[in-house]
């Protein structure tokens, strides 16, 4: 199942990610202590539906349980 | 930053780098997979399979602006905090086979007159960055990334015969 931006955003935030809204274009960012920045699709901003394999993408660069962090959703 | 010149990044060959240690300038070229969305009708996801990093669009053209803007926002991040893009933990070895597959079976995607047939796209990215750190006020709009000219984009067709790449 797909998720809004807004739901990835709530969701993170239970796993000490945090999302930012950059100064300009079209991705936003997640960051995490002691891991690399990922950027989130945000063409549509908060609204944007993001894909399956965006978000299993999303949970293995953060080390989640993707089962876990959908349950968040 | 520690990029070496290897011909084979992360034993994947269709990836090329090297350095002109002249200009002091490192060129990484990164292959980028797009495929239709699962989950989300119309919309198309790019990976950047050198630096696992996944995007999406509205189009297979949106999907990979989207991966390029995502790969530079990648790129100046990881150089600001004094760590190699190339570092990050790369796509697994199927996708890499779909790429292997395209380059072997796939069209030239502007020769592809219905994008309904199109199964999976593959796109490149060049990048160029300094081989040296990056100052303070870097930012990800002085990383130059390139889309590759479109008639180097290839496409994987549904109605191909013979083997295909496997997108289920």
């Amino acid at each position: 199942m797909p998720a809004r931006l807004r739901e990835i955003r709530r969701a993170a935030g239970k796993f000490d990610i945090a999302i930012t809204e950059p100064s300009s274009g079209s991705h936003w960012q997640a960051r995490k202590q002691g891991c690399r920045m990922y950027p989130l699709p945000a063409h549509n901003g908060l609204r944007t539906e993001i894909d399956d394999k965006y978000i299993a993408a999303f949970c293995k660069h953060f080390g989640l349980e993707e089962d876990e962090f959908r349950k968040l959703l | 930053m520690a990029l070496e010149a290897d011909s084979s990044n992360y034993g994947q060959p269709s990836v090329r780098i090297y350095i002109e240690m002249v200009s002091k300038l490192a060129e990484i070229n990164l292959a980028v997979l797009v495929t239709p969305s699962s989950s989300i009708p119309g919309q198309w996801v790019a990976h950047c399979l050198n630096l696992n990093i996944v995007t999406q669009g509205d189009s297979i053209q949106h999907a990979i602006m989207m991966s390029r803007e995502a790969v530079a926002q990648v790129v100046a991040d990881d150089l600001l905090h004094g760590l190699d893009p190339l570092e990050r933990e790369p796509a697994d070895p199927e996708c890499w086979a779909m790429v292997a597959d395209i380059h072997h079976q796939g069209l030239a995607l502007t020769a592809v007159e219905d994008p309904g047939r199109i199964r999976a796209a593959l796109a490149s990215l060049r990048v160029v960055v300094p081989t040296e750190a990056l100052p303070d006020h870097a930012r990800p709009q002085e990383i130059e990334v390139e889309m590759l000219p479109p008639a180097w984009q290839l496409a994987a067709l549904a109605d191909l015969s013979g083997s295909r790449p496997s997108l289920s």
